[in-house]
């Protein structure tokens, strides 16, 4: 991959190229090109990354490109913008690799970081368990030291992509004798060996992306823990920022996509619909531009931030409960215009279905990675200085 | 923005809050309003150059851009300074801009100046009528007209701070050649810098029942760890936050585009922001405080009560709905 100079010769430079490979790859795959195909999303990424799209800010000398953050959340957005599904190996791309490459040992990063390059070790993320969502710190699986190794037992949950993962990033407790955040170590899984099983979680949208994760006496071995023991908690708070900047920007040009989408729709059901209910339309329509633009606005900021190297703060909780919440909004306006015969009765053929699980994801939005209770606690304790709850 | 603007406009937003900070309570006990000290007042803060922020330098201004005016105009409601500040910066830049002088008897200059303080006129209302004359300014067959006018039906609206009366007869009038851009741009930068002066007035409640939150306890615990108080108060701060952003956002595109009409979108969903987090902020600042922020001895009310007023005379034929209805057609 060549990589142009100016900024401006980049964006059109991977526009075109986006262009040219993504839509022979989507005809391709016909019928079966739909986001909610997991073949299809690991099948692209795949095409990506045997292309060199990958490790885009990573450093050369791993076999990353080290483009500066502006042109990633270039390449970010451009990509959402050619319509492309998200991959499957979100979490190794994002977060794992730049945590390995932050955190890790030299021949941790010689032995993962190709795989992660390569799209050939899809990751996921062992953290919440059954009795740890939001009080994360509290978790109780266990990793002991037996000799060279560790032993791990315990039982994960709501972790996206675990039946299709061959490696998984997990916090387990090796000390009870010291307070909760202190006794956590970072640990990396391999998902193909005894003692490691999968469960999909079958969700209100039909599908199974998450799983829960059984470990019965799972052996690591020593190489495959991060930092020292007691540093998993640093590491994992760390490991949560690397994508900052960059993170949101495909979930705003598909915001934006979504809300050109609904105004067309509007305009062609306008004649259908009373004087008032038209009125509103607009009206929430406009409100949901206007949530858009501070998107947009905010989305620039922390980019802004994050190149000056200033330390990540509580912004990402805002943007995050702005996004996810708006998303919502939009979705469900989208539902109602497109008419109650959707949800009673025809479905609405393949557009419909679409719309459907769109609408229908967005329900987790609120939830995962954070719920809104807890992002309205971080913005009130570290935003406005109040204190954290009894 | 660069660095230097960046310490210039702290060294301007700093100066004024301790400025401000020093005669906040001569102010506020003022409610009622005695017109030879807010005149004095008047003049400080003209002497201090706040006019002139968005003029350019080459006319003797700061030359800063009107986001800075802005941050000033925050620092000016937080404060509760009953001054017609907004007005007289967007008044100072079109003034330098119109290259001329030809005002006559209007008192434009003396107002300008700090000599005088006189109330503006805004449709059927005149705000800060701290004397028997306002000013009238309106723009018609590209030249821009100055009247003076005597002010009837003194008295006070909602802000016990801000006295405020009728447009009534006219004593003097001028006018002068102006480019419709011009008048836009003066326009569109004093509803910005109104809107400014409403977030600060919503960001001073908010430090207050924060404040609040921290200190007062019980059941045994502040009553800020409760998330039935925090979380609204998160809310609160991230809508002014929001606002304030879209809000800056429409300061830099007034300074190069005026009449776009993309300008025009940025300021209206500026606008609509600031609103709608400005009207929750006061609210729920009393709210947060009990049966305190009912209280007339606790500050909150003047703060409620100037978003109020602002939040008023800036929805004048331009209400939430009209604002939405018009975003929905500039966005074809």
């Amino acid at each position: 991959m060549k990589i142009p100079e100016s900024p401006e010769a980049f964006r059109e430079y991977v526009r075109s190229w986006l262009q040219n490979h993504y839509a022979a790859f989507a005809q391709q795959w016909g019928d079966q090109a739909d986001p909610r195909n997991l073949d299809f999303r690991r099948a692209w990424e795949d095409t990506l990354c045997a292309h060199g799209w990958a490790g885009l800010g990573w450093p050369r000398e791993y076999g990353g490109h080290a483009l500066d953050l502006a042109r990633q959340a270039i390449f970010h957005e451009e990509h959402a913008l050619c319509g492309a599904p998200l991959g499957i190996n979100i979490i190794g791309h994002g977060i794992l690799g730049p945590t390995l490459l932050h955190f890790g040992s030299e021949s941790q990063k010689r032995r993962f970081i190709p795989e992660i390059l390569a799209n050939r070790a899809v990751w996921c993320q062992g953290y919440s368990e059954p009795g740890s969502g939001s009080d994360l710190a509290s978790l109780r699986s266990r990793a002991e030291r037996v000799g060279e190794e560790w032993l791990l037992n315990g039982h994960k949950v709501w972790t996206s992509f675990a039946d299709r993962a061959d490696w998984c990033f997990v916090l387990a407790r090796t000390d009870n004798s010291v307070p909760v955040h202190k006794g956590l170590s970072f640990f990396l899984v391999d998902m193909r060996q005894p003692g490691v099983r999968v469960e999909p979680i079958r969700q209100l949208t039909g599908d199974a992306e998450f799983c829960e994760v059984f470990f019965e006496d799972v052996r690591i071995e020593d190489a495959c823990l991060v930092g020292k023991p007691g540093d998993g908690w640093r590491i994992a708070m760390a490991a949560a920022s690397f994508e900052r900047g960059t993170y949101f920007l495909p979930r705003l040009v598909r915001f934006r996509q979504e809300l050109a989408a609904l105004r067309a729709e509007i305009a062609e059901r306008a004649a259908g619909v009373a004087v008032a209910t038209l009125g509103a339309w607009h009206r929430r329509w406009a409100r949901l531009a206007t949530d858009s633009h501070v998107l947009r606005l905010k989305a620039e900021q922390a980019l802004d931030a994050a190149m000056s190297g200033a330390p990540p703060g509580p912004e990402g909780s805002t943007t995050k409960l702005l996004w996810s919440e708006a998303h919502q909004r939009l979705l469900e306006l989208a539902i109602e215009v497109r008419g109650d015969d959707l949800l009673q009765v025809d479905g609405g053929g393949r557009q419909g279905a679409l719309l459907q699980h769109a609408w229908l994801w967005t329900r987790a939005e609120t939830i995962l990675a954070g719920t809104s209770e807890i992002q309205r606690n971080i913005v009130a304790e570290r935003m406005l200085g109040l204190p954290k709850g009894g | 923005m660069s660095a230097d603007t960046d310490i210039e406009l702290g060294l301007l937003t700093d100066s004024a809050q301790r400025f401000l900070a020093e005669r906040r309570d001569m102010f506020i006990q003022g409610a009622g309003a005695q017109h030879g000290r807010s005149a004095a007042l008047w003049r400080e803060c003209v002497e201090l150059g706040w006019l002139l922020t968005c003029v350019p330098a080459e006319r003797d201004g700061a030359g800063m851009g009107t986001a800075a005016a802005a941050a000033l105009l925050e620092v000016v409601g937080a404060s509760l300074l009953p001054l017609p500040v907004a007005d007289g910066v967007a008044a100072a830049t079109l003034h330098a801009a119109l290259h001329t002088d030809a005002f006559g008897e209007t008192d434009v200059q003396q107002w300008l100046q700090g000599e005088q303080l006189t109330g503006i006129v805004q449709g059927t209302v005149v705000r800060h009528a701290f004397t028997d004359t306002a000013l009238r300014l309106q723009w018609r067959e590209a030249a821009l007209h100055v009247e003076k006018v005597n002010v009837s039906h003194a008295g006070f609206g909602v802000d016990p701070l801000v006295p405020v009366g009728r447009p009534g007869s006219v004593r003097a009038a001028a006018q002068t050649p102006c480019e419709e851009s011009l008048w836009q741009a003066y326009a569109a930068r004093r509803r910005a810098l109104l809107l400014a002066e409403a977030l600060g007035a919503a960001l001073g409640a908010l430090e207050l029942a924060v404040e609040y939150a921290r200190e007062r306890s019980q059941f045994g615990r502040a009553i800020g760890s409760y998330q039935a108080i925090k979380h609204p108060l998160a809310n609160h701060r991230m809508a002014l936050d929001d606002a304030r952003l879209a809000l800056h956002d429409a300061c830099a595109a007034i300074d190069v585009a005026p009449a776009d009409t993309g300008t025009e979108a940025r300021l209206l969903m500026a606008e609509l922001l600031v609103q709608e987090a400005v009207h929750a902020t006061v609210e729920g600042a009393i709210q947060t405080h009990g049966a305190l922020g009912f209280t007339w001895e606790c500050p909150l009310h003047f703060h409620f009560k100037r978003v109020k007023q602002i939040g008023a005379c800036l929805r004048q034929k331009h209400d939430q709905a009209v604002i939405l209805e018009r975003l929905w057609h500039l966005a074809a």
